[in-house]
């Protein structure tokens, strides 16, 4: 347990971040503690998405306190929630006594679609094993009473405050968190960034280690009490971190997962090759254009229900942040995919697609019916194909849109070919008869640990590798593009960087970092098949 | 505030004293006149309630003082008001006329005063609490203007430092109030001594005073009980609203900001939320008193206090970016800047350097035209047409993006205003609003129409007098109305059946009447043809930007967005004519023109508006070499793009089948003169070849082809044709 104070920590803050570094894995986390068990000014650990920036606050990085014998002591105000001001001293807030500095909150919220297996659990210590109540029902009002013991004077006040809010916040609570995807056990955290220079990005990923407060005063623009959304005083940051376990990963982990997937896409091994090239895709590049997008439609899936869900449900269990997407008539008319920035609030009213990167969508287009796309749906089917397209997103600021860069892996499962435009469309061919239920249980049971793990880290790791194309063979794949629009002159320029992207990819995928002849050529073999089938 | 050492804010007050009194400047007529000190004279007859206080007519008076002024603004703004209000009565030359209570009970004060000190003879025992306050007496406001060309400060970069200093921003108004009274001077009487307590209000809220503090109803313990007068109190008018910044000051990846105005007296009612507004204020940290400092522990919230609000939306959008500098108009002026500002517009997409040739022109535009009341748009409309899939959107959005005033939309429009006008009525009042569409929204800009083809009907019709007209006219409910509509469009259109048809015409093929395609002045077909030179230049292209993670470099470096917009302004104010010399050469270019298009089977048409559209162009590419004359090798350029453009509608024919050769033409006009019985009378073919021009001996092949492949014989007398 690390038990740091806000005074131990600042009079050395070189010792005090070494020491949270080293014991980094063993800082309890937030979302594990009841809220009533915070103490404020206590030392914890939170990962959640940026989901949005309220506005800098100014704060009194220095102020003077003045006793009652006269004598005039300066306070520090960082890493605070409020001011001390004991019995009988006199604050002053004036320009000789203060100074102003600026520190920046970043609203946080559980890192959408995380699948179970990924989620950050408080490294055992702690004797209280996780309730279901205490995850499930998110950080009821009651919790409230016990914070007696907080040295905040206002505490009082506050506590009043929520107490007469929380009839309406526990109905909606889920939805005043504004988690891109409620999953049922979200939380939020208001983490307050000191000194940075680094500007974080909206949808990033922190991991953060800082002094939470829950209750108190005012601490930024948030209207959201820091008793649903803790208040966390950030010390050290870490940036988008690893998901998965650091195993070994051994060399046959390719044909393995390959096999496992061909059984899963029942017996197709060549769109179990499309498959893994899907899950390992990663826009690398976006200066001029959007490199290393590799959107899949899988079409002529089969239409039991059972099966889109099942194969979406092994996907989840190998990549850490999935979501399933119905793409029902009902569902498009009424989700809403798109961040919109609501200004009687001041905050950005979240939409499914505020997503972390490498956060892999699955959209079931088997869902669709024939009907009548309204307004809602129309834009959405347009919000889509830009995503696929430019991976970008127009978020809704009313008076302007602002442009975000996504960095989502799209798959598409439709009957025929999707109406939303994919990099690569691969058509299901079954081989031989099959029954879903059974060929969903024989892959659950070949996915297991260790494979389950090592497959895992394959797929992260794959996907950030380097890669390069070596001089000698452009002419090669020059050469290979200008025959094959002779042949085809249907062949878009769009298709051709596809075609280079699914070669990286393969070569990824097999832990090459350089492209090679014998590569580029089953890549082309790969897009012939494939075309041969649509 | 903390004193600098070495301000004497007396010797200061003393020089703005004298600037405020003695500062002149000449009008726009040369006269030199006494600037702030007629304003001052307006001001002593209210006649004028703001002042403002030009830093840059300061800078010229004594320049060291502006720096303290945009420094420590408010403490400087105090003293102005106090300067005003101690030379103000020394320019009041007539009595001023009563406008309302306060001005009333001013006088009044004023009078008691003067009665109270005749009686007294000494100024000095009035008690301080029942002192009138400055602020209530006060009936002008002095707002600080700031330094031009002081450039807006981002919003993101408004920290800490900037507290209470003079800054100036740029934003868009998110929210705003309604303009409310906001209590200035409270003004107070006592039941019991009836003497007036003034209470000075600087914050948002303040505490009531309810004891009387005057010495008699102290000393008589009298207790007197203080009621608030609202006739007597000073209130302003006041507006609180937000700005956020604009989307090209958010860095990638980032909220736009925020910042809180207020604003006062003559600043309120400025704008209204969507409006584009750049703001001089005072950044200062919002005071909180009482239980609510420690509530608000560590924070300061901040606002910005209004000074000078403008409003960029009423404005030339032109004076946001400023001028070109000289090394720009270097860079830009080479031997082939033509082909290199083309080049620069969408560099993202590969090659159609002709198609870009023809946007950058319909950006500069011609020249408009009145003659004996007869209006000639100069405005260039463009069509794009296509397979799916050729970046013709792409094109679009960009241009969208580089103009300054553009409109994005679909041929179907995205709201029930569609591209027109539509009358709505207003929920509210039940009032008749007439709505603008998108080619209304465009007015003197360009108006780009994706999926042309799916045009709604209504909307079809409104086009064709907006395309020649350059206006939508209303008939509707009531309304009858023309709303300009003097916008270039650029259309992107997609063929009728998926792919272009070269065999079919135009019309066919887009499936929109000629009238409305003989309004554009360029029509495009872009394709992408498979040819082996063209391939293997997109295969390079592409595998170098997979190799390299970023475009090839090419020839030339492509311009920057803003560095474009600004040139183009530029070109737009040229209004060039065309010599009288040079109107033999056009007149005799469309001349061949027409013979031309008689001869060959034309599939677009040649029209007088062609004879316009080459006028167009040539005018605009003398506008894009900012010269005031058209010369003979711009005319020269415009035919040569109509002519590519014609020829990439004609290119896509050759791609077609061969063409037919005359046997199979012959053969084609036998099997029609057949119709459905087997024989024809040989008689009759001839007769019918000969009319279409065929000879003797072409038929007389096309028999002996046909019958050697047993299509069909010919009797011995070769009078009849009998089909097999």
């Amino acid at each position: 347990m690390m038990d740091l104070t806000v005074e131990a920590f600042l009079s050395d803050e070189a010792a005090g971040l070494e020491k949270i570094h080293k014991n980094w894995e063993d800082v309890p986390v937030l979302e594990d503690v009841a809220n009533h068990d915070v103490l404020d000014g206590s030392l914890f650990r939170f990962r959640g998405m940026i989901q949005d920036m309220p506005n800098p606050v100014f704060y009194f990085s220095e102020y003077g306190v003045q006793n009652a014998t006269g004598v005039v002591t300066r306070r520090s105000g960082k890493l605070k929630a409020s001011l001390v001001c004991g019995e009988g001293e006199k604050l002053l807030l004036d320009e000789e006594t203060s100074v102003s500095s600026e520190r920046r909150p970043y609203y946080c919220v559980s890192v959408p679609g995380l699948n179970s297996w990924a989620r950050l659990t408080s490294k055992g210590k702690r004797e209280r094993p996780m309730t279901v109540e205490t995850s499930s029902v998110k950080r009821p009002a009651d919790d409230m009473d016990v914070d007696d013991e907080s040295p905040v004077s206002a505490g009082e006040s506050n506590k009043r405050i929520c107490a007469a809010k929380s009839p309406g916040e526990s109905s909606g609570s889920v939805t005043n968190l504004n988690c891109p995807i409620p999953s049922g056990c979200d939380a939020a955290c208001v983490v307050h960034i000191y000194d940075v220079d680094d500007n974080f990005k909206v949808n990033d990923v922190l991991d953060v280690v800082g002094f939470v407060y829950v209750s108190g005063a005012d601490q930024d623009d948030v209207d959201i009490p820091p008793s649903l959304a803790p208040r966390l005083h950030a010390v050290a940051v870490r940036r988008n971190p690893s998901m998965t376990i650091n195993v070994d990963v051994s060399p046959s982990v390719r044909s393995d997962l390959h096999l496992a997937l061909a059984q899963l896409l029942l017996g197709d091994h060549l769109a179990a090759d499309y498959l893994i090239c899907h899950l390992i895709s990663n826009v690398y590049n976006r200066r001029d254009v959007v490199l290393g997008k590799f959107s899949l439609n899988l079409c002529n899936v089969p239409l039991d229900p059972l099966y889109t869900s099942g194969l979406y449900d092994i996907l989840a269990s190998l990549v850490p942040r999935s979501h399933f997407f119905p793409m029902s008539l009902h569902n498009m008319n009424t989700t809403d995919l798109v961040p919109v920035k609501d200004y009687d609030t001041n905050r950005l009213k979240t939409g499914l697609l505020q997503l972390s990167d490498r956060t892999h969508l699955v959209i079931d287009e088997t869902k669709l019916e024939i009907g009548k796309l309204q307004q809602r749906g129309v834009q959405n089917v347009q919000v889509l194909n830009t995503l696929l397209s430019d991976q970008t997103v127009n978020y809704d600021f009313k008076f302007y849109n602002v442009p975000f860069h996504m960095n989502i892996p799209v798959m598409v499962l439709s009957e025929g070919k999707s109406l939303l435009q994919c990099d690569s469309v691969v058509r299901l061919v079954p081989d031989g008869s099959f029954a879903v239920a059974e060929t969903m249980d024989a892959v659950r049971s070949y996915l297991k640990e260790p494979l389950l793990s090592c497959a895992r880290r394959y797929l992260a790791e794959s996907a950030t590798l380097d890669f390069v194309i070596p001089d000698d063979l452009t002419a090669a794949i020059q050469n290979d593009f200008v025959e094959m629009r002779r042949i085809d002159s249907k062949i878009t320029p769009d298709e051709m960087h596809s075609h280079l992207v699914l070669a990286r990819l393969l070569a990824l995928s097999h832990g090459q970092g350089v492209l090679t002849k014998d590569i580029w050529n089953r890549a082309s073999e790969l897009e012939r098949l494939r075309r041969a089938r649509l | 505030m903390a004193k600098k050492p070495g301000t004497n804010y007396a010797q200061v007050k003393d020089k703005l004293k004298d600037f405020l009194i003695t500062f002149t400047t000449a009008d726009d007529e040369g006269r030199t006149y006494f600037k702030y000190a007629d304003q001052l004279t307006k001001l002593a007859h209210r006649e004028q309630v703001a002042l403002y206080f030009d830093l840059d007519d300061l800078a010229v008076y004594d320049s060291e003082l502006v720096e303290p002024i945009v420094e420590n603004a408010r403490r400087y703004t105090n003293m102005i008001s106090d300067i005003v209000h101690e030379i103000l009565p020394t320019y009041k030359t007539q009595r001023s006329v009563v406008k309302d209570a306060l001005d009333i009970y001013i006088e009044h004060r004023i009078l008691v005063e003067e009665q109270r000190r005749a009686a007294t003879g000494d100024r000095a025992t009035r008690d301080p609490h029942n002192q009138y306050p400055p602020e209530l007496m006060r009936r002008f406001e002095i707002y600080l203007k700031n330094v031009p060309g002081g450039k807006p400060v981002p919003i993101r970069d408004v920290k800490a430092q900037y507290i209470g200093k003079l800054v100036t921003v740029r934003g868009v108004v998110t929210r705003i109030t309604e303009v409310k009274p906001l209590m200035i001077v409270a003004t107070y009487t006592c039941d019991t001594c009836g003497s007036e307590t003034y209470q000075l209000v600087n914050s948002m809220s303040f505490m009531p005073v309810t004891t009387c503090p005057t010495e008699a109803c102290k000393a008589s313990k009298a207790g007197g009980r203080l009621y608030l007068q609202s006739r007597g109190s000073k209130f302003i008018k006041f507006q609180e609203m937000k700005i956020q910044e604009h989307t090209d000051q958010v860095p990638m990846g980032s909220i736009p900001r925020s910042l809180t105005i207020f604003c006062r007296g003559e600043n309120t009612r400025l704008c209204a939320p969507g409006d584009h507004v750049e703001m001089t204020g005072i950044f200062l940290p919002l005071l909180r008193t009482g239980f609510k400092q420690i509530t608000a522990g560590l924070l300061s919230e901040t606002f910005l206090e209004a000074h000078r609000i403008v409003n960029l939306n009423k404005q030339d959008d032109t004076l946001s970016e400023g001028e070109l500098t000289e090394d720009e108009v270097k860079q830009i002026a080479c031997e082939d800047f033509y082909q290199k500002l083309a080049m620069s517009l969408a560099p993202e997409i590969y090659g159609h350097e002709d198609v870009k040739k023809a946007l950058l022109l319909l950006l500069v535009g011609g020249v408009d035209r009145s003659p004996d009341g007869m209006k000639i748009r100069g405005n260039i409309n463009i069509c794009l047409m296509g397979d799916p899939g050729v970046a013709k959107s792409q094109m679009l959005s960009y241009i969208e993006r580089l103009s300054r005033r553009a409109q994005y939309t679909t041929g179907r429009g995205s709201s029930g205003v569609g591209l027109t006008a539509a009358v709505t009525k207003d929920p509210l009042t039940n009032e008749m609003v007439l709505e603008g569409g998108a080619l209304v929204l465009a007015d003197l800009g360009i108006c780009c129409i994706d999926e042309f083809d799916k045009m709604a009907d209504y909307d079809r019709v409104a086009i064709h007098e907006v395309m020649e007209q350059q206006t939508v006219s209303i008939a509707k409910a009531g309304i009858m109305t023309r709303l300009n509509a003097r916008v270039s469009i650029l259309a992107a259109a997609n063929p009728a059946f998926g792919r272009y048809d070269p065999k079919k015409t135009i019309e066919q093929n887009i499936q929109l009447p000629a009238a409305l395609l003989s309004r554009f002045d360029l029509l495009w077909l872009i394709q992408d043809k498979p040819e082996r030179e063209n391939d293997l230049r997109l295969a390079q292209h592409i595998t170098y930007v997979h190799q390299n993670s970023k475009q090839p470099p090419s020839l030339v470096e492509p311009l920057d967005m803003s560095l474009m917009r600004r040139y183009i302004d530029l070109c737009k104010r040229k209004t060039p004519a065309i010599p009288a010399s040079l109107s033999d050469t056009i007149v005799e270019a469309y001349v061949k023109m027409r013979k031309e298009a008689r001869n060959t089977k034309d599939m677009t048409f040649t029209s007088a508006r062609n004879l316009l559209a080459i006028l167009r162009l040539a005018t605009a590419l003398t506008k894009l070499r900012l010269s005031d004359a058209v010369a003979p090798e711009d005319v020269a350029e415009a035919m040569r793009l109509l002519d590519m453009s014609k020829s990439s509608l004609v290119l896509g024919q050759e791609a077609a089948p061969r063409a037919q050769s005359s046997v199979d033409r012959i053969f084609s006009i036998i099997r029609e003169l057949a119709g459905g019985s087997q024989t024809v009378r040989l008689a009759e073919v001839r007769e019918a070849c000969s009319t279409k021009g065929f000879q003797a001996g072409q038929v007389e092949e096309c028999l002996e082809e046909y019958e050697q492949l047993n299509v069909w014989q010919v009797n011995q007398a070769r009078t009849t044709l009998t089909f097999v």
